[in-house]
C-alpha cells in the first residue's frame, strides 16, 4: 500500500482549523486572504520551480508535490497570524516560499517555510500582525483533532520523537525547575502547552522532516532545545517563544549539519 | 570557502531577524511606542493648544475609586474595575453648563457639580437627590434629557443592575425616583439616547457589555481571558419612552439587536443613510463591531457588511461621529487595543461614501494612541477644522503606583491563558497574584490637531500629559468663552479638568437646539454653517456618542478667520429643515424649531 504523504496531515488538520474558525469562532479571514495567501504560495514555489519541472520525468507529480508543499505554507499562516491589511498574507507566503529556494545548500533548505515567514514578519512589519490565533485555541475538541493529526503526521514522517523530546523536556525539565526554583503553579507551565496553537507548534512545525534531524537520539535533542529556549523565553515573559525557539534551533543546527539531502 | 558562507547563513539571517526584534522592544511588554510618529518641531512649533488641568482651581476635585462587585476577584480586581462616567448638563438652565460625576464604588456618592458663572463649581449632589446613596447597584452612566416631556431635565442613571429613572419634582426642587420606568435589570458600560421611533418620546439604548447575572457573585474570567470571537456578553436593548413609561418593544421585533450578545462597550448614533431614521452602531469588545440601520422605527437591520470584516479591532470601546474632513458626510472613530506586541489592533476612521464604509486612520494619523477608550473630535483652536482627544490606559495591580512598580506584564498572562481550555482556565488557582502587575498603565493622552487635513499628536506640548488611566471624556465649554474645554474621568484616579486656554484661537458659534415643547432635547437634530468662503460645516446634536459621557449639548463651530454672521440649515429630528440667517458669531445663540425659515 502506498504510503500517505505527512503534508497532507498537516494540510488537512490546518484546512479544518481554518473552516471552523471561519464558521464557528469568527476568525477574520476573508475569501480574499484566502485565496491571496494560498495563490501567492503556489505561484512562487512553481516559479521557483521552472527549472525542474521542464526536467522533471514526471511533471504532474512534481506539481502535485509542490502545489500540496505550498499550500500547507499558504493555510497555516492563515491560521497562524492575524493581519487587516490586504498584502500581508500574500507577501508573507510568498516570503515563506522564497526562503525554501535562497536559503539553502545542496543539501535543501534551511527553514521551516512558516516558521521563518513568521520571523521575518515580525521582524520587518510587526505592526501589521498578530500572532494570537486563540480563536480555536480554547476549544478542547480542536485540541484532540490536531493531537490525531498530529500523531498521523509525526508517525508517518518518523519525526514523533522531535514532539516527543519537546514534551519530555516541558515535563522533566520546565515543570521542576519550575516550580522549585522560580515559584511558579505547575498548572500555569503546563496548561498553555496544551492549546491548539502549540500543538500545531509541536506536532506539525517543528517536525518539518525537511527541517529537523532525521536520527532518533538527534530529534529527541532537537525537540528539547526548542523546549527548552520556548521555556526561557517564557519565564522571562518574552514573547513569540515557540517560533522563535525553532526558528534559533534550526539556525544553529544549519550550521553543523546545512539540512538534508533532498 | 563558499560551503563556510552557505554554513553560516542560517545564523546570519536569524541574527539578523533577532536583532530586528529586539531592537524595535517587540518581544517585551512595554518595549515599542503605543503612539503615532512624533511630529516635527516645526508642527509642534505651530501647534496652537494650551490646556491647563484647573480641577482643583474650580472645584471640580474628585476621584474615583477601583471597585467591582465581586470581592472573589482579589488581586485582579482593578483590572475589572466599573469606571467613572460624565455628564455635562445645564440641569437649572442658566446658561452656565454643570457637571454631574458618577462614581460606582459603594463609598463614594455621585457629584453634582453646579457651574456659578464659569468661575466655580459647587457640589450639590446631595440636596438635587443626585449622590446615589446608599447605592443598591453600582452605577454605570447617567443620561440628562426631559424623558416625560414636562419641560424639565430629567436623568436616566443606569447600573450595573437595576436602572433608576430620576424624574425633576419642581415643588421640591430636586429629583426624584419614578415609578413609571418598569423594573429593568442589566449591565450596560454604556447608555445613549435617541427618539428611535420619531414618536416624540426619548428611547434609551442599553448597551449591556456583562450578560444578565449578577456581578456581585459573578467572576469575569470567561471574557477577561476569553478569547476572540466570543460573543458571551449582554443583548443592547431600546427601552421605548411612551406617556406611560418606558417599555421594551415586542419580543418578535429587534431580533436581529437582541441576538448579537457581544460586549459592547459604547453605543454611536448617527443617521448614516440620511434616511431620517437615526441608526446605531456598537463597538464591540472580542467580536465585530456592529452596525444597525433603523428600519422606520420598528426595526434594527445589521448594516455591518459595509464595514469590511477583517478591518474590525475586536476591542471596540468608543464611537465618535463627525464630518472631520467637512465634506459634508459624518465618519466615525472606533478606539481599539493597541499594546505591541500583544494587540496591534488600531483605532479606527471608517469613512462613508454613500455606499460603503473604508477604514482611513492610518492615513489620518490617528490610528495610534495606546489601550485607547474614549474619545472625541472638536475644534479646540476655532479654525474650522475638528481635532480629536482621545485617552488612554488600563488599569495596574493595587501595588503598582509607578512605572518601576510594575514587575510583570498582566497582558502577558491573559494571551497566554486565553488560548487554554476553559476548563482550566477558569479555575482562580491557575492565576499568579497580579498585585504588582500592569497592563498599558501610564500612558499619556493623545490631542490631534487637525493640520492641513492630517492629524498630528501634540499633547506633550499642549499641556495634557497626565499618565493616569483614562475612561470617560466630556466636552465642556464651562466659562462660555468659545474654547472646548475637557473633562476626564480616571479609573481608579481623579477627575481631570483641562481647561482650554489656547491663545491664538478662530472665531466660534456655539448653538442651543431647541425642539417643540414635546421635544425639547432636539437629540439627532443636524445644522451645517455656511461660512462667506464657502466652507460648510456639519454638527449633529447626539451628545451621547464616544464613551461614557455626555457632552455639553451645544454644538460648537470653529469659524476660523470668518468673524462675519453666517446662515444656518438645521434638519429636526422629526425631518422639518430650517434655515436661520445672520447668525451673528462669538457667542452661543439659542435657535428654536419653528423660528426660522422653512424649507
Amino acid at each position: 500500500m502506498k504510503r500517505l504523504d505527512a503534508r497532507l496531515f498537516v494540510l488537512g488538520n490546518n484546512l479544518l482549523l481554518l473552516g471552523f474558525g471561519l464558521v464557528l469562532f469568527a476568525l477574520q479571514r476573508s475569501a480574499a486572504q484566502i485565496v491571496s495567501s494560498i495563490g501567492a504560495a503556489i505561484a512562487v514555489e512553481l516559479l521557483f520551480s521552472v527549472r525542474k519541472l521542464r526536467a522533471a520525468p514526471d511533471v504532474r507529480a512534481l506539481v502535485k508535490d509542490r502545489v500540496l508543499s505550498a499550500s500547507v505554507a499558504g493555510v497555516s499562516l492563515l491560521i497562524l497570524l492575524r493581519s487587516t491589511e490586504p498584502w500581508f498574507y500574500p507577501a508573507v507566503a510568498a516570503l515563506a516560499i522564497t526562503s525554501k529556494y535562497v536559503l539553502r545548500t545542496p543539501r535543501g533548505h534551511l527553514f521551516n517555510p512558516t516558521n521563518f515567514a513568521i520571523v521575518a514578519a515580525l521582524a520587518l512589519v510587526p505592526d501589521s500582525l498578530q500572532v494570537r490565533p486563540d480563536q480555536f485555541s480554547s476549544s478542547p475538541w480542536l485540541m484532540v483533532m490536531t493531537v490525531a493529526f498530529g500523531v498521523a503526521a509525526t508517525s508517518v514522517g518518523a519525526v514523533w520523537r522531535c514532539t516527543a523530546g519537546y514534551y519530555a523536556t516541558v515535563l522533566l525539565v520546565g515543570l521542576p525547575v519550575g516550580t522549585l526554583l522560580l515559584h511558579v503553579k505547575p498548572l500555569w507551565i503546563l496548561v498553555p502547552e496544551l492549546n491548539t496553537s502549540t500543538l500545531i507548534f509541536a506536532f506539525l512545525m517543528i517536525t518539518d522532516p525537511r527541517t529537523t534531524p532525521r536520527g532518533h537520539r538527534s530529534q529527541l535533542l532537537f525537540g528539547g532545545l526548542v523546549a527548552l529556549v520556548h521555556l526561557w523565553m517564557r519565564s522571562q515573559q518574552l514573547v513569540y517563544s515557540p517560533f522563535i525557539a525553532l526558528f534559533v534551533v534550526t539556525a544553529l543546527r544549519s550550521a553543523k549539519t546545512p539540512g538534508r539531502p533532498e | 570557502m563558499k560551503g563556510s558562507l552557505l554554513r553560516w547563513q542560517g545564523p546570519a539571517v536569524a541574527a539578523l531577524f533577532l536583532g530586528l526584534i529586539v531592537g524595535m522592544g517587540r518581544l517585551r511588554a512595554g518595549g515599542g511606542s503605543v503612539y503615532e510618529r512624533p511630529p516635527s518641531a516645526e508642527i509642534l512649533a505651530a501647534s496652537p493648544f494650551a490646556f491647563h488641568e484647573r480641577s482643583r482651581e474650580v472645584g471640580l476635585a474628585a476621584s474615583h475609586r477601583y471597585y467591582f462587585p465581586n470581592p472573589d476577584t482579589k488581586s485582579y480586581l482593578p483590572l475589572m474595575s466599573i469606571p467613572p462616567s460624565i455628564s455635562v448638563v445645564d440641569v437649572d438652565e442658566d446658561g452656565w453648563m454643570d457637571v454631574y460625576f458618577v462614581r460606582p464604588h459603594p463609598e463614594q456618592p455621585n457629584l453634582f457639580f453646579h457651574n456659578d458663572h464659569g468661575v466655580s463649581f459647587q457640589e450639590t449632589g446631595r440636596a438635587l437627590g443626585l449622590d446615589d446613596m446608599p447605592k443598591q447597584d453600582p452605577g454605570s452612566m447617567a443620561f440628562f434629557a426631559d424623558f416625560d416631556r414636562d419641560g424639565h431635565t430629567d436623568v436616566m442613571l443606569s447600573r450595573m443592575g437595576c436602572h433608576t429613572y430620576l424624574v425633576w419634582n419642581e415643588a421640591r426642587r430636586r429629583f426624584e425616583r419614578s415609578s413609571s420606568f418598569e423594573r429593568y435589570c442589566s449591565n450596560p458600560k454604556m447608555v445613549n439616547v435617541i427618539d428611535f421611533d420619531r414618536d416624540g418620546w426619548l428611547d434609551v439604548v442599553f448597551g449591556n457589555y456583562y450578560p444578565d447575572v449578577d456581578l456581585r457573585t459573578y467572576l469575569p474570567l470567561a471574557h477577561v481571558f476569553g478569547q476572540s470571537g466570543v460573543r458571551s456578553g449582554g443583548r443592547t436593548e431600546i427601552m421605548f419612552g411612551s406617556a406611560t413609561g418606558f417599555h421594551h418593544p415586542p419580543p418578535a421585533r429587534f431580533a436581529a439587536l437582541h441576538a448579537l450578545q457581544a460586549h459592547t462597550t459604547a453605543v454611536g448614533i448617527h443617521d448614516f443613510d440620511d434616511d431620517g431614521w437615526p441608526d446605531l452602531f456598537l463597538s464591540d469588545d472580542y467580536y465585530y463591531d456592529a452596525l444597525f440601520r433603523n428600519v422606520d422605527g420598528k426595526d434594527a437591520v445589521n448594516a455591518t457588511h459595509l464595514m469590511p470584516y477583517v478591518e474590525h479591532g475586536f476591542s471596540g470601546m468608543n464611537s465618535d461621529w463627525a464630518d472631520f474632513d467637512n465634506s459634508g458626510r459624518m465618519s466615525l472613530y472606533v478606539t481599539n487595543m493597541y499594546v505591541p506586541p500583544f494587540a496591534t489592533t488600531k483605532n479606527i476612521l471608517w469613512k462613508w461614501n454613500g455606499s460603503s464604509f473604508s477604514n482611513v486612520a492610518g492615513q489620518a494619523g490617528v490610528g495610534r494612541c495606546g489601550w485607547a477608550w474614549g474619545a472625541k473630535f472638536a475644534d479646540f483652536d476655532d479654525d474650522g477644522a475638528l481635532d480629536l482627544f482621545v485617552i488612554n490606559g488600563k488599569a495596574r495591580g493595587l501595588g503598582v503606583h509607578d512605572r518601576s512598580d510594575a514587575t510583570r506584564s498582566f497582558s502577558f498572562v491573559r494571551n497566554t491563558l486565553a488560548s487554554t481550555p476553559p476548563e482550566l482556565r477558569f479555575r482562580l488557582a491557575l492565576y499568579p497574584d497580579f498585585n504588582r502587575y500592569v497592563q498599558s498603565g501610564f500612558e499619556r493622552s493623545c490631542l490631534f490637531w487637525n493640520h492641513d487635513g492630517h492629524f498630528e499628536d501634540v499633547s506633550a506640548s499642549a499641556g495634557i500629559d497626565d499618565l493616569e488611566e483614562g475612561q470617560a471624556i466630556a466636552l465642556i465649554d464651562w466659562d462660555n468663552d468659545g474654547r472646548v474645554d475637557l473633562l476626564v474621568g480616571n479609573n481608579g484616579g481623579p477627575l481631570l479638568a483641562y481647561h482650554n486656554e489656547t491663545p491664538r484661537h478662530g472665531h466660534w458659534l456655539g448653538l442651543a437646539l431647541v425642539g417643540p415643547s414635546h421635544a425639547r432635547d432636539a437629540l439627532g437634530a443636524r445644522a451645517t454653517v455656511q461660512l462667506a468662503s464657502g466652507k460648510r460645516l456639519l454638527r449633529e446634536k447626539n451628545p451621547g456618542n464616544g464613551y461614557r459621557g455626555q457632552n455639553d449639548p451645544r454644538l460648537h463651530f470653529g469659524l476660523g478667520e470668518d468673524a462675519s454672521p453666517v446662515g444656518v440649515d438645521v434638519t429636526w429630528p422629526d425631518g422639518m429643515r430650517e434655515h436661520f440667517g445672520d447668525v451673528a458669531t462669538d457667542r452661543y445663540v439659542t435657535l428654536e424649531q419653528g423660528s426660522g425659515e422653512r424649507r
